[in-house]
């Protein structure tokens, strides 16, 4: 197993980085469409309603069965003028960008409440949330394996099934669970950091002003 | 004493191969005097100005008046064949634009035995046996597997000149025994190809693409590790160095013979008479020669010479002999007694709503029986993950607060890999242990999938409840708050970790579980049919969620109801 480390790593690592465009792309697409929705179900005017059922409905979405009912059953469409194939990459893309959507809309009217009754710091953390759900999006891109777009997941499985070994196939399998694992939770771990920096630069300020405003007469 | 008596069988093949030509000219002499007495139907005018129309527009009115083809063909001195292109090695179009190939060859063969002229004709695969069977060509040799179902539509010359079969292809250090050793292993096919159906029944997982083609590219961009397609397809491929020292054939199955066909309706006597030329082009080891010319690697054609060149089968009444003709294979799946009530239902679904619905999971018993299987599948998946979910979501909320250290760092170090792993590798993880063991039944899988969505989201949900609980200590201190109070605290996370176990449940295909999502992939790689199933199946795993979403939030509803004993 060590031998194919070599060739294995450098291409993992690229395919991490498809992991990490599909969730940008994803992401993107999300706050497109999750912002609108936000705003909608925030004002409370005629289209909360079904901007909230419409959320409520990309919730129940299961992504992983979404991307193959868009690699199966759309060809493509048309924005604009340009037409879009419907490859596996732009399957994962758009079936992520429902959750993202989701997401995004579902948080940013939290922190838009939070926002209004005078508290940063949950505006704030919706920044950190979505940091949190790219990452989360990271992750879930392995599921473009299954509709065959080449990513980190396909890379190791690809390498899996060179190894005739069951024991080198799990030995592999650990060594990628790892690199993830060490990558991720230092990216948590940093978010945390962050989360706590912001706590102690908004959250005390604030509650100052306030002590002070109760001791004045 | 060897090479003596090679020559005494080739002595005997040679004086059985001037027998057949005596026999072969005599017959067309024969049929040919028949066929001046043949009735006169009004022409069939060309509908569509095709090269068929333009190639029998040399023809005379007479000629064309012809009911019989091959009075038409001897008439004309020409014959109409249907070839292809694009399909290399067997019919393909070389630099300067003339047709080449084994079957390009073996038209201007079968056209010689008649002493007419060839007028090739292109056809796809989509219109071959429709111009046939509109007289616009006489005679189709365009890479046609012969098969019971087509056997309705058209006369297929019998002996078949090559068979084909089903090839599982992949990289050569990939090592694949037969069709059972494809349980679990991705094979991707083209959809509509009847052999995925004996994919699917093997346990193969299928990726389904529309083109040939894009099987080749999706296996050198490593999208793919196997593909299934007719071994005929990649005879050119592997005939590329580069191509065959990267990836060789594991094994093949379902062969088909192909034959040259022509139309029901007046085609019977050219049938014959082609049958007679085409036994010829086997004994005398001309089909071989063509597909040494061509690179057609086939065992079939030399065991065919063998075959026809024996004393049984040299002979014109062997033509109609099942022991040395083969027998069309059927490739049609079993109906259900109920498919043509699903045919009207899908009648009125168009007529009521205008809109095209194929209900190919439910009209054939292989389809159906997978869709019950996946349903099936897929409900117990969905119940053993919630419960799963909600097991760990316990086991790790414990287990993170626990007074003692050495279980909190242990819980520590299984819930960091669960939370950054994407799940479709521990997935993977999963398959591969559970194969190292040699369990490979789906239940095994199944349980294993269910093992790995409840570590998954309940590590998570956990980890909601371990802080909630730290939290609770915090406010409560020096007292001990129950376990139960923290799931009350946590109870959205926990409610929102368990939606997402079912959401994440289809992944578990990927596995090998015969879950909904497996099962109709399967369904659709042989039925054709994608829109209908696709969108069925996104449908049920939405109500799947959307129910499981509603009985979390009535025991969340119950819990809040009941929170002064939590809380």
């Amino acid at each position: 197993m060590l031998e194919m480390l070599p060739r294995f790593l450098p291409e993992f690592f690229s395919g991490l980085l498809v992991n990490f465009q599909i969730a940008i792309c994803a992401l993107l697409g999300g706050m497109l469409l999750g912002a609108p929705l936000a705003a909608a179900r925030f004002h409370n005017g005629l289209a909360a309603a079904p901007a909230a059922w419409l959320v409520a409905l990309m919730r129940t979405v299961p992504t992983f069965v979404v991307m193959f009912f868009l690699v199966n059953v759309v060809p493509g469409f048309h924005l604009g003028q340009r037409h879009f194939a419907m490859t596996p990459w732009l399957a994962v893309v758009l079936s992520l960008t429902l959750y993202a959507a989701a997401y995004v809309s579902d948080h940013a009217v939290e922190a838009m409440r939070q926002l209004r009754s005078g508290s940063p710091v949950a505006a704030m953390l919706f920044v950190m949330g979505l940091v949190r759900a790219f990452f989360v999006m990271v992750l879930s891109s392995g599921f473009g394996a299954a509709v065959g777009v080449v990513e980190a997941t396909t890379v190791t499985l690809r390498a899996i099934e060179t190894l005739p070994k069951a024991g080198d196939r799990l030995l592999l399998i650990a060594l990628v669970i790892v690199i993830f694992t060490a990558c991720f939770q230092l990216i948590y771990h940093l978010i945390n950091h962050w989360r706590g920096r912001l706590n102690q630069r908004f959250h005390r300020p604030v509650q100052a002003a306030r002590l002070e405003g109760a001791e004045q007469p | 004493m060897e090479i003596r008596s090679v020559d005494e069988r080739s002595r005997g093949a040679m004086q059985a191969m001037a027998v057949m030509r005596r026999l072969l000219a005599l017959s067309l002499v024969l049929l040919c005097f028949g066929a001046s007495g043949q009735d006169i139907r009004s022409p069939q005018p060309p509908q569509q100005p095709l090269p068929a129309a333009q190639a029998g527009a040399q023809k005379s009115k007479k000629c064309d008046d012809a009911v019989d083809v091959l009075s038409r063909v001897l008439c004309t001195k020409t014959i109409r064949v249907g070839v292809r292109t694009g399909y290399p090695p067997f019919a393909f179009e070389d630099a300067t634009g003339a047709l080449q190939g084994f079957e390009i060859d073996l038209a201007h063969q079968l056209a010689g035995s008649l002493g007419v002229e060839p007028v090739l004709v292109v056809v796809t695969p989509a219109n071959r046996l429709a111009l046939l069977g509109e007289g616009r060509v006489d005679l189709v040799i365009a890479t046609m597997g012969h098969t019971l179902q087509r056997d309705r539509e058209a006369l297929f010359v019998r002996p078949h000149y090559y068979q084909s079969q089903t090839i599982v292809l992949g990289r050569k250090d990939l090592q694949i025994g037969g069709l059972v050793k494809l349980r679990g292993n991705t094979v991707c096919v083209t959809v509509g190809n009847s052999t995925n159906a004996e994919l699917s029944v093997n346990g193969a997982r299928l990726k389904l693409f529309d083109k040939a083609s894009s099987l080749v590219d999706e296996l050198r961009l490593g999208g793919c590790s196997l593909v299934a397609q007719d071994d005929s397809f990649f005879a050119s491929y592997l005939q590329q160095p580069a191509f065959a020292a990267a990836y060789d054939s594991k094994f093949g199955f379902a062969p088909l013979p192909w034959g040259a066909a022509v139309a029901r309706d007046g085609g019977e006597r050219l049938a014959d008479v082609l049958a007679l030329s085409m036994q010829q082009l086997h004994i005398s080891g001309a089909l071989q020669a063509l597909a040494r010319k061509h690179g057609v690697d086939s065992p079939f054609l030399a065991q065919q010479h063998k075959l026809w060149s024996s004393s049984d089968c040299a002979q014109i009444s062997a033509l109609s002999d099942p022991a040395c003709v083969i027998a069309p294979p059927d490739n049609q799946l079993e109906p259900t007694s109920f498919a043509h009530l699903v045919d009207r239902l899908e009648h009125f679904i168009y007529h009521t709503t205008g809109t095209r619905v194929t209900l190919a999971m439910l009209k054939t018993w292989v389809a159906m029986d997978l869709m019950l299987e996946g349903v099936w599948f897929s409900l117990l998946l969905v119940v053993g993950a919630v419960l799963a979910t909600w097991a760990f979501a316990l086991a790790f909320g414990a287990g993170l607060t626990s007074h003692k250290r050495w279980i909190r760092v242990a819980m520590r170090c299984v819930l960091w890999p669960m939370q950054s792993t994407p799940l479709i590798l521990l997935m993977i993880l999963a398959s591969v242990a559970v194969g190292a063991v040699g369990a490979t039944s789906p239940l095994v899988a199944l349980a294993a999938a269910v093992l790995v969505l409840g570590l998954f989201n309940g590590s998570n949900a956990g980890q909601a409840v371990a802080e909630a609980m730290l939290t609770l200590r915090e406010e409560r201190a020096p007292a001990q708050p129950a376990l139960s109070s923290a799931v009350y605290r946590a109870r959205a996370q926990m409610v929102a970790f368990v939606v997402n176990a079912t959401r994440g449940s289809p992944a578990a295909s990927v596995m090998g579980v015969p879950e909904l999502l497996s099962a109709l992939t399967d369904v659709a790689s042989f039925s054709s049919e994608r829109i209908t199933t696709y969108t069925l199946l996104l449908i049920f795993y939405m109500l799947l969620v959307a129910v499981v979403h509603k009985l979390a939030n009535v025991w969340q509803s119950r819990l809040a109801l009941s929170g002064g004993a939590y809380a």
